[in-house]
């Protein structure tokens, strides 16, 4: 399906920053039709100008390289493709290049072309998808504590340890524990990406995808289940943890951690994609397309390094020299 | 939206990192070379010729009352010493006494640096005049060894080596005699006095500051701006992907758990006992610093003692 301006017919976007659906050619609001053209070759053929879209295996929408119109591929956005919700791009592109900006400034050591108006533009807006696990669990714990009292009387040190038992036992319910379906995504980045503002969350609605790359989800939910366990049994713990306190010392007897109820829930994220190559070398960075956080490191330019490095040396061996020269002629 | 230029941007980077670097170096070497170009010729200081200058004091300077010398070793000492003051220009005397001075730290103190400045000032020492430059190691073996043992050195300081020798050439003095008693008594009073007549030797101008030697030293003014450029590099290189910013209760719905139970029960108490073991009254490591003081014959003194 492609998103038509009613006023002129050109491609209409979905602009985070205006939270609607406009034409960035001729700036009518909310003012378009929903084309669902379709041609008998595939997907990889652009229903608009017929150009060869290279569309991959999990790519649900995506722009053509010939006409730049957004195309979103209906059979993967639909049925048991159908994302549950979604959170639409909040920054657009335009400010997350200033935040990338505001954010590397300060790195010196940053090659110059890094931040760069050309660099930048070719950042991406993806659409991530994620399985959200919503569990009730509950945490049960049994162990022994020690409370140590000290003192001196006369020439001996007496100590006195007292022992509890510890008993908890408590219901957690989880809702929307995240973990990204996409295998292009790296997991740990995704993670640290987190966590996204559920306030915002919107039914699906195609649109939010047009100027946008998205993929479905790349794997059913059992498959990537594991990581959100291992968050909520993370979480379990410290939640367990903090409410044993005032003890010298603590030995576990017994902590179980059991799912009571579970359900899964597809949905997609928005994260902004720049990638600067470097010395043949690929430096990934992803912004929260909701949030605005920052994931990545700078490549270092050698040259800059030991540009800065010799600078700073010049300047303080002649602050040095001159200093020394002065002391020895006064 | 505003264009981002990357060479003016680049340019107010490299600024911003440097500009106080620059102006200060541009300071110091405009200042450099207008006293470069403003000083008057070079009037060279005639050091003055530190000769021996007392007639009163006697010439012997080995005191060996206590006798833990060898006749021979005596020897070798007097020979040792006349060569290091001729080298520091500082009188240098040794005086082993074997006399009770008192047991606790005060009195041993007390009673020591009376003993040390009095012989010293009584026998009018100092190489420059009378009670002038030089420095008296006495050294008590008062039952040595034993429980109530008050040996012990003493270190009585006069004229320029009461300012060259603070505490921490102090300490280098007994960490010197304490190496040199491993091998022999003889050892550790040479090692002393080596030690000693090394920081009258440092100030053998009399005190007369030479110019130029408020210059930094040579590996101060090369290592420097290459450890700091490092430093630099290293601090700047750091960079961190992105912080975890969730929460263990990030996911949790409506931000709290539900407690079913929350129980702290009291089992049992154990009370066990340690006698508080009671350390001896060792005085190892008394003596220390005395700082400046006026002796009782009204003569400036430094030095400090050293309890073994």
């Amino acid at each position: 399906m492609i998103f038509k301006c009613k006023n002129c017919g050109g491609n209409a976007i979905y602009d985070p920053e205006k939270k609607m659906i406009v034409c960035p050619f001729c700036d009518s609001e909310n003012n378009y039709d929903r084309k669902d053209k379709e041609t008998t070759y595939g997907l990889e053929v652009c229903p608009e100008c017929g150009g060869t879209i290279p569309v991959e295996q999990y790519d649900s929408a995506m722009k053509c390289p010939y006409c730049d119109n957004s195309v979103i591929f209906n059979p993967r956005v639909e049925g048991e493709y159908l994302p549950r919700f979604v959170i639409p791009f909040e920054i657009g592109k335009e400010r997350t290049k200033g935040m990338i900006r505001e954010r590397f400034k300060k790195f010196k050591f940053a090659p110059s072309d890094f931040l760069s108006e050309a660099r930048l533009d070719s950042m991406q807006g993806v659409y991530v998808p994620f399985w959200f696990y919503d569990y009730k669990t509950r945490a049960a714990y049994e162990g022994e504590g020690t409370k140590v009292r000290s003192w001196t009387s006369g020439s001996y040190r007496y100590t006195e340890t007292s022992y509890y038992s510890i008993v908890r036992n408590m219901d957690i319910p989880y809702e929307k524990l995240p973990a990204d379906a996409s295998i292009k995504m790296p997991d740990e980045i995704m993670d640290l990406m987190e966590p996204y503002d559920y306030s915002k969350l919107e039914n699906f609605k195609p649109e939010f995808l047009s100027g946008f790359n998205a993929e479905y989800y790349n794997m059913p939910a059992e498959q990537i289940e594991g990581r959100a366990k291992q968050k909520m049994e993370s979480s379990a713990n410290s939640i367990l943890s903090s409410t044993i306190s005032g003890y010298t010392t603590v030995r576990e007897k017994s902590k179980q951690i059991s799912i009571l109820n579970r359900d899964t829930n597809y949905g997609l994220m928005p994260v902004w994609r720049y990638v600067y190559e470097y010395n043949k070398q690929e430096y990934p960075f992803y912004v929260n397309g909701e949030t605005g956080k920052i994931i990545g490191t700078a490549p270092l330019s050698k040259k800059k390094v030991l540009f800065y490095s010799a600078t700073l040396w010049f300047l303080l061996t002649v602050l040095l020299a001159s200093i020394n020269g002065i002391l020895g002629l006064v | 939206m505003e264009k981002y230029d990357i060479k003016a941007e680049e340019r107010k980077k490299f600024l911003k990192s440097f500009l106080v670097w620059m102006i200060l170096a541009g300071i110091a070497l405009i200042a450099f070379l207008v006293v470069l170009v403003t000083r008057k010729p070079e009037e060279v200081p005639e050091i003055p010729e530190v000769v021996r200058n007392n007639d009163i004091a006697p010439v012997e300077r080995v005191y060996d009352y206590a006798e833990v010398l060898s006749d021979q070793e005596e020897t070798d000492l007097r020979n040792l010493i006349a060569d290091y003051e001729e080298r520091s220009k500082c009188d240098l005397i040794l005086v082993t006494i074997d006399q009770a001075v008192g047991l606790s730290d005060e009195e041993w103190t007390n009673t020591m640096v009376n003993l040390a400045d009095d012989f010293y000032d009584q026998k009018a020492f100092g190489y420059d005049q009378p009670h002038g430059d030089g420095a008296l190691l006495m050294d008590n073996w008062y039952h040595a060894g034993q429980d109530d043992s008050q040996a012990g050195a003493w270190l009585s300081t006069s004229g320029k080596l009461e300012w060259a020798i603070g505490p921490r050439e102090e300490q280098a003095v007994w960490d010197a005699l304490d190496a040199g008693f491993e091998y022999s008594t003889y050892d550790a009073y040479a090692r002393a006095i080596k030690k000693i007549a090394y920081y009258g030797e440092e100030d053998t101008n009399g005190g007369v500051r030479q110019k130029g030697s408020a210059q930094l030293p040579w590996w101060l003014m090369l290592g420097a701006p290459i450890v700091i450029a490092l430093i630099y590099a290293a601090v700047n290189m750091k960079q961190k992907a992105g912080a975890v910013t969730t929460t263990a209760m990030t996911y949790v719905s409506g931000g709290q758990p539900t407690e079913n139970v929350r129980r702290d029960d009291f089992l049992r108490k154990s009370v066990s006992k340690v006698k508080i073991e009671t350390s001896s009254s060792s005085r190892s490591g008394g003596g220390g610093s005395y700082g400046h003081h006026t002796s009782s014959g009204g003569f400036s003194h430094g030095g400090g003692g050293h309890r073994r």
